[in-house]
């Protein structure tokens, strides 16, 4: 049996059909999820965020470091980072860590280190290492 | 003296030269020819050398019997087949895939991922083809997943539903996965005009490494719920990526990528090779398998090229239809030939990351057409 007889006989057109849709219809909807993943992570955020309110600051007291600003993209590079520094322990040095980000794949290390360091997420020790103050 | 000569005799009637037959001759030229176009073209070398070779390697004329070919029981060639026929290679290949594969492209704009979806048409479209020329419809389904351009799927599939085929499906596949630079440019050219081919993508945005960790689970949980004849390759393939994007498990991730996939690659290619024996390999299906092969890439690219128009006519943000060939899964090659023929028109304009986006989606949509596929013909 050959052409579309042998087609038909077989339910090939049926098959094809349904199975195109099925495949269609599975990645649309991994297309539609994926498009809610920025809208779910910043509700997520957004609720950690709302959680961690920083008390108001007392005129008298003189914190000895500075709290670090937190922001989303400060917050998703803390995230990152603190693997490293958990598998590190403090105090730590810079260049290591440099290192460690570079092998672990993560992107654009030094610039993030380098928000971290400005966001005082990490500060000097005053004696050559680095100490991690993310909350 | 006469025993002597005897031996002499008996030892030449057990060599390949008294053995040899036309088929042998002309599968050691085709093996010989991969390992050419691998080596010296550099035409998919980490695949085509150990195809090319495993042919040489099954066709050398054997006295049955010996425990020495790959069809005959308490061969190591036949344990070796073992990891393929039983379709454990191919899902150890995907885990190496997903350590590898960066989903970024596709989860920055995801309605690429629909360009993936259309080139699978090239799948059906195959199964459809191979049904009128006769095949049954295991067989035609193991043909059909040719048009889905991935090969671990292609000897995965062919394992479940007709094992017999697995070297005509393989070698068909992987020859044609290497000539994608050769067989979609002119299709891509004809299908899309000058106009077309000249529109410049909006630049991506971010990912954040969240979304990237959350997208492997999602995403298997997803597909493999919908298709769950999938479960072996995607659940390896989100597995692999989601190593990759944890960071915490970098080691496994390295391994995943880098040994084990290289292992498994030696394995796959010259036991896929060393299947083809000239008698069982040179036969009329053998033929058909290689021309629908051919139709199955030519339908996939026109398929996404022509679904890639189809969106511009809806959407505000157009796209540039030679991103629809990347949606056959043909990794990175088909991505890298969407970047060179749209640096044909406009050397400053560059797809080749955009083109990652169906190329990877298309990974995971030929992964469900065989599931899809496994599971009618179950």
């Amino acid at each position: 049996m050959y052409g579309l007889e042998a087609i038909s006989h077989h339910n090939g057109w049926a098959i094809s059909i349904v199975g195109i849709l099925i495949v269609f219809t599975g990645l649309v909807t991994l297309s539609l999820l994926i498009r809610l993943f920025p809208n779910i992570i910043a509700l997520i955020e957004g609720k950690e965020q709302s959680k961690t309110q920083p008390e108001p600051q007392k005129e008298h007291t003189q914190p000895k470091t500075q709290k670090p600003a937190i922001n989303n993209s400060i917050k998703e590079a803390v995230r990152q980072y603190q693997h490293l520094i958990s598998w590190m322990g403090e105090p730590f040095s810079l260049p290591r860590l440099i290192e460690l980000a570079e092998k672990r794949g993560l992107v654009r290390p030094h610039s993030t280190i380098n928000q971290l360091i400005h966001a005082s997420v990490i500060q000097p020790d005053d004696k050559g290492f680095f100490l991690w103050h993310a909350r | 003296m006469d025993d002597i000569l005897k031996l002499f005799a008996d030892f030449w009637s057990n060599t390949g030269f008294a053995l040899a037959d036309y088929r042998y001759i002309i599968m050691i030229a085709v093996g010989l020819t991969f390992i050419y176009l691998g080596i010296a073209k550099h035409y998919e070398p980490l695949l085509l050398v150990p195809i090319g070779f495993g042919i040489l390697m099954g066709n050398i004329p054997v006295f049955k019997g010996l425990g020495l070919a790959i069809y005959e029981d308490n061969s190591v060639l036949h344990y070796l087949y073992f990891g393929v026929t039983s379709g454990v290679y191919p899902p150890l290949i995907f885990l190496g895939i997903g350590a590898m594969t960066d989903f970024s492209t596709m989860l920055a704009r995801p309605t690429l991922m629909l360009l993936g979806a259309a080139a699978q048409m090239g799948v059906f479209l195959t199964f459809l083809g191979a049904l009128a020329l006769g095949f049954a419809p295991n067989d035609a389904a193991s043909i059909g997943i040719i048009g889905g351009a991935d090969g671990p799927t292609a000897i995965f599939l062919s394992a479940k539903l007709a094992p017999d085929l697995i070297g005509p499906i393989a070698i068909a596949a992987y020859s044609y996965m290497a000539l994608v630079p050769v067989i979609q440019p002119p299709i891509m050219r004809l299908l899309t005009t000058r106009q077309e081919r000249l529109i410049h993508m909006e630049e991506a945005r971010e990912v954040s490494k969240l979304e990237k960790i959350i997208f492997p689970i999602v995403g298997f949980l997803l597909c493999c719920f919908l298709a769950p004849a999938a479960l072996p390759l995607l659940g390896m393939l989100f597995f692999g990526n989601l190593l990759k994007e944890c960071v915490v498990a970098e080691r496994l991730a390295q391994t995943a990528r880098t040994a084990l996939i290289d292992i498994v690659t030696i394995l796959l290619g010259i036991t896929v090779g060393a299947s083809t024996q000239g008698d069982v390999f040179l036969t009329a299906s053998s033929v058909g398998i290689f021309i629908l092969g051919a139709g199955s890439f030519g339908v996939a690219t026109a398929s996404g090229v022509i679904f890639a128009k189809i969106i511009n006519l809806f959407s505000k943000a157009k796209i540039n239809p030679l991103l629809g060939a990347a949606g056959v899964s043909a990794v990175p090659d088909s991505a890298r030939v969407v970047q060179m023929v749209g640096q044909e028109e406009d050397p400053g304009n560059f797809l080749l990351m955009h083109a990652m986006a169906p190329n990877v989606s298309g990974v995971i949509g030929s992964a469900v057409a065989a599931g899809v596929l496994w599971s009618f013909m179950n």
